[in-house]
């Protein structure tokens, strides 16, 4: 029997603000138990939430870099659960009138083709606190540095039909958010997290079967496996005959299976009503088309300008626009000189290496200077590795340093010629090879005359000289 | 009357224990106040909308840092260990 | 030492300190003399004897140096109800599960009479979490009647409310959430004002119903209601839900002292007054009626169809407010805590929550959880939300016509200890003349005007529309200086 896989993703990212969603201790990580606690976080009898500015400022960045509706009236509602990792006993979130609906992220299916999948929505939540249970045999440990940091929920309509596609799903969010500077979506400290719906029908069927939901997967491998693995056990259990159960299920790394929760609590009743503590959110559109306008741009629009106008691969792009510093110094140097390819060639081999590190003081200005001279033949590809990797920390006089290291490239034909001569003295037997028509080893000898000038032959001079002297076209 | 079903199930989810020996009159009572509430069924509210007033809204500046001494987020509790709350152990089945 | 100081109010007491009558200390020692004599009346939970001593002391020597840039408060011993965080004190909120509970922080309530120089006498008694109408349901036992010590002085800030009627502090500070404060001020002869909601932060006050629970004073006259008005409101970026707006000047708008009854209209409610309302409360409000029409007043006939609806709104809103607001007590990070070793997470919560609250608590959670569960949600609270706002809308078109409405604030005199205790209904509909002004956030103000054949205090209620708390005060303040009587001594 031939099942389809239908597939929807719940994303939780944490925003990169300072301080919480709703109180003002540190938005900060793995620090010593419970010293990132407010009166508001501990859930203090009397504490009231106050919304952080920047993190709406962000909620709404990460809508339009999605390409979402942005609702200019949303609303905070209480959702109740008893769980020691909750202090006040319910989590603020946003039910039925969320920060932003209906956007879309474009991903490749197998066959390399666009497909668009569309974003339900997009809403604020503040995070619950951690829960520890293997520091001791008799409790479990509750630490709320956690509770209450900033997380947007984005919610993905069940578009997607293959692990893979789910893969590309989340890489392709990931990225549309770090560029938009919304989150560090750092799977390992838990500030991107997945919970995957999945149900399977028969092939061409429309309606849709029962889904299970896989809760807190945390890396792209498991995302991975645990969707395969579950597409496999829903099959199974249909072809035999038996049902697929609605419920909740966790993935365990080790088995690389996914197991039900087995919990026996009644069927969650969450309450949700609206926060009476916090008003609707109104936005302006004065301030949506501010964040709009802004020096930021969304990565899809991004993405086109460096296709099209550029006309940058598709995987170049989008290393470029994997990380904002990355993209932002390829635009700037692109202010300086219009030479996007070879830009693009040097920042995502050479640039991407140092750009994030405190050593990195290289200016646009002199980087361009780089370009230029690469462009004009005064160094060739070897010495230009040697000397960015010097610049990039130094930021030093791109002509000065051409002259110091000795890095200017030999253009001159007599002196290449003559070493060529030199060369192919000294190598007969590759020579007559090379005569009897083993093309490949022009490369033999190209490496040798470099050797011989140190690096900074002109290797297309050097080329065009050997081709000459053996009469290939 | 409310359904004594009803009310286990409330009991539960607030999770707020009522002693069997107090069920009958709590039932009582709380049967009588339900039916008081319905009251508003009479209300006509059809031309109500979901219309409200748009208030000024005050945000927080991501600036300030402002939060409590380990010491004291812990000092009310009455289990404590390394500064961690130390609840019932949670038995997550893995 | 002088004799009486206790029965002086804010405004008296003030010009004693600037004459140099008597000192803040002397003031201090007759109420610290008078909670101990009259500790029958369990008003307060707790005293703060030796702060208020030593901070007398230090307001005796800056008035003896004459400084005249001491606010009004300077010195003035005042009650807080036991629901505002006082840091490094404990906060019970008349709960067994918040009976060791040491605030971390001051609620803004505090912070703002600190900074006029107001001394704070102790924590006043109160209904567990402000749910109630006797102060019965404390767990710290009930607190007394000034005026007859077998019946109740109303609720929740009964404490308060006895405090000051029973010369305990010179005014208190109570929260009210549907009549929390106007019902006990009635019941005990003296002023309590609810103002707008979001004039006065709310944070660091412990939460009922979020929507509804305002803080306000009870005082003697109206004038001191004034002053406190405009020491606690104001906007307070703590709390996103008050009003950004300056604080009030209501004190200096009394003291011109420039206003006449012809000015103002006075709009009586009769649907609202039609039935269950005590035989003496009618006839000593009907008089009342016919006098102010006499003084110059305009009485106009208003009509608010919605608010026989009041009660069942509000006991949908509250408690399902309320069963949200209490998730939190749990005995985990502070409350009651059973130090039991339960088997499962489930029965840890239980046990805590079960042993923690008391009776009215537990009926009230379970109430609004029921509102809010799967399948009810429309049905009650969403329904109440809108009956909510219909009930507003009248407000705003009697609003067109008139400046204040006028009614008894209670439809009963103050009933004895324990009449009601079987019948949670029967007070709940006791509050039917005071939830409106919570449902529709008005201001709203109790003063005493009239004593019953069995000697207990009859007050009237009058609420203006949003806002317009210098209007409700300046009309009180006519009505207290002509038809009111001087409180209990």
């Amino acid at each position: 029997m031939e099942f389809e896989a239908v597939i929807g993703l719940e994303v939780h990212s944490q925003l990169k603000t300072k301080t919480k969603l709703f109180s003002s201790s540190n938005n900060d990580f793995g620090e010593e138990p419970n010293s990132n606690v407010s009166v508001v976080d501990l859930g203090l009898p009397g504490a009231l939430p106050v919304i952080n500015d920047k993190a709406v400022d962000l909620a709404i960045l990460a809508s339009l870099s999605t390409d979402c509706k942005i609702n200019t009236k949303s609303t905070f509602a209480r959702k109740h659960y008893f769980y020691p990792d909750l202090p006040k006993g319910y989590q603020i979130s946003q039910y039925d009138e969320p920060l932003a609906s209906n956007g879309t992220i474009i991903i490749q299916d197998i066959n390399g083709k666009d497909k668009i999948v569309r974003i339900n929505r997009i809403h604020m939540e503040e995070d619950a606190g951690k829960l520890i249970h293997d520091i001791s045999d008799k409790f479990s440990m509750v630490d709320l540095n956690r509770a209450g940091v900033p997380l947007i929920e984005i919610v993905s309509e069940p578009d997607l039909s293959t692990a893979d596609e789910a893969v590309s799903y989340l890489k392709k969010l990931r990225n549309i958010l770090i560029y938009a500077d919304v989150s560090d979506c750092n799977m390992e400290e838990g500030n991107f997290r997945c919970d995957a719906n999945i149900s399977i029908r028969r092939a061409g069927e429309t309606e849709l079967g029962i889904r299970a939901e896989i809760k807190n997967i945390n890396s792209f491998k498991f995302v991975k496996k645990a969707i395969e693995y579950e597409i496999l056990r829903q099959s199974k259990l249909i072809s035999n005959g038996e049902k697929v159960v609605q419920e909740t299920r966790l993935f365990n790394s080790n088995s690389n299976k996914t197991f039900s929760m087995r919990t026996k609590e009644e069927a969650h009743d969450y309450r949700y009503f609206p926060d009476p503590d916090l008003k609707p959110l109104i936005l302006t559109c004065e301030r949506i088309d501010l964040l709009r306008n802004s020096s930021f741009q969304s990565y899809n629009k991004k993405l086109t300008t460096y296709t099209v106008d550029y006309k940058l691969s598709k995987d170049d792009s989008e290393i470029l626009l994997s990380n904002k510093a990355l993209s932002k110094f390829f635009d700037d140097t692109l202010l300086v000189i219009k030479e996007p390819k070879l830009a693009c060639k040097w920042i995502i081999t050479e640039i991407i290496k140092h750009i994030n590190l405190d050593s990195f003081v290289l200016e646009v200005e002199n980087f361009a200077n780089f370009l230029l001279v690469l462009k004009d033949g005064k160094i060739n590809n070897n010495s230009g590795k040697e000397l960015l990797e010097k610049i990039c920390t130094s930021n030093d006089d791109i002509e000065l340093l051409i002259d110091s290291m000795d890095l200017k490239q030999e253009s001159s034909e007599d002196l290449l010629k003559e070493i060529i001569e030199q060369v192919l003295q000294n190598n007969p037997d590759e020579k007559q090879r090379l005569l009897d028509g083993e093309v490949k080893l022009i490369s033999f000898f190209m490496g040798k005359v470099m050797k011989e000038t140190k690096g900074k032959g002109n290797p297309g001079i050097i080329i065009a000289i050997i081709k000459k002297e053996f009469n290939i076209s | 009357m409310v359904e004594k079903k009803e009310v286990l199930k409330i009991s539960k989810l607030s999770r707020l224990l009522i002693e069997e020996n107090k069920i009958d009159s709590f039932l009582k009572n709380f049967s009588e106040i339900i039916e008081y509430i319905n009251l508003l069924d009479q209300a006509d509210t059809t031309e109500i909308g979901k219309d409200e007033e748009i208030v000024e809204y005050s945000f927080r500046d991501d600036s300030e840092i402002e939060k409590l001494e380990v010491e004291d987020v812990v000092k009310n509790s009455a289990k404590v260990e390394n500064n961690f709350f130390a609840v019932t152990k949670v038995i997550d089945e893995e | 030492m002088k004799s009486n100081l206790e029965l002086l109010t804010i405004e008296t007491i003030a010009e004693g300190f600037r004459n140099e009558d008597f000192k803040p200390s002397e003031v201090m020692e007759a109420f610290l003399e008078n909670i101990k004599v009259k500790s029958e009346l369990n008003a307060y939970i707790d005293t703060y004897e030796d702060d208020a001593v030593s901070k007398a002391a230090e307001f005796d020597k800056l008035f003896k140096e004459g400084r005249e840039d001491l606010p009004i408060l300077s010195g003035i011993p005042i009650s807080l109800k036991d629901i505002f965080l006082v840091k490094d004190k404990i906060c019970t909120c008349g709960s067994k599960m918040l009976s060791n509970y040491v605030s971390n922080y001051d609620s803004t309530v505090k912070k703002r009479l600190d900074d006029q120089g107001v001394i704070i006498l102790g924590k006043t008694n109160m209904d567990e979490f402000a749910m109630g109408s006797s102060t019965e349901t404390s767990y710290f036992g009930p607190t007394l009647n000034p005026w007859d010590h077998e019946r109740v002085p109303g609720g929740s800030s009964g404490g308060s409310a006895a405090s000051v009627a029973g010369r305990l502090a010179v005014a208190s500070i109570g929260t009210d959430t549907g009549g929390s404060i106007r019902q006990p001020a009635s019941f005990c002869g003296i002023v309590g004002l609810k103002p707008t909601y979001g004039r006065v932060s709310r944070y660091g006050m412990v939460a009922f119903s979020s929507s509804l629970d305002q803080a306000g004073p009870l005082t003697h006259n109206v004038r001191d209601s004034a002053i406190l008005l405009d020491t606690l409101s104001g906007f307070d970026n703590r709390d996103t839900t008050s009003l950004k707006l300056a604080p009030t000047k209501c004190y200096e708008a009394l003291k011109k002292n420039d206003f006449s009854p012809s000015e103002f209209k006075i709009g009586i409610p009769y649907d609202l007054l039609r039935e269950g309302l005590d035989s003496e409360i009618d006839q000593s409000f009907n008089l009342l009626v016919a006098q102010l029409e006499k003084m110059g007043f305009k009485i106009i006939d208003v009509s608010l169809p919605s608010s026989k609806y009041a009660v069942a709104i509000y006991y949908i809103i509250a408690p399902s407010e309320a069963s949200s607001n209490l998730s939190r007590y749990d005995g985990i990070r502070y409350g009651f805590n059973e130090e039991s070793t339960p088997e499962t997470l489930e029965e840890f919560y239980v046990k805590n929550r079960s042993a923690g609250f008391g009776e009215e608590v537990k009926r009230r959670i379970m109430l609004g959880t029921y509102a809010l569960s799967s399948g009810y949600y429309d049905a009650y609270y969403l329904k109440a939300i809108k009956v909510k706002r219909m009930m507003q809308k009248d407000f705003n078109e009697a609003f067109k016509k008139v400046d204040c409405i006028l009614t008894p604030t209670s439809p009963e005199l103050p009933f004895k200890l324990g009449e009601k205790k079987d019948n949670p209904l029967s007070m709940y509909l006791s509050d039917i003349l005071t939830i409106p002004a919570n449902l529709a956030e008005l201001p709203s103000i109790s003063i005493p005007f009239s004593i019953s054949s069995s000697n207990l205090p009859i007050g009237l209620q009058l609420t203006s529309n949003k806002l317009c708390e210098d209007t409700l005060l300046k009309v009180s303040s006519i009505l207290e200086r002509e038809v009111g009587f001087k409180s209990k001594t």
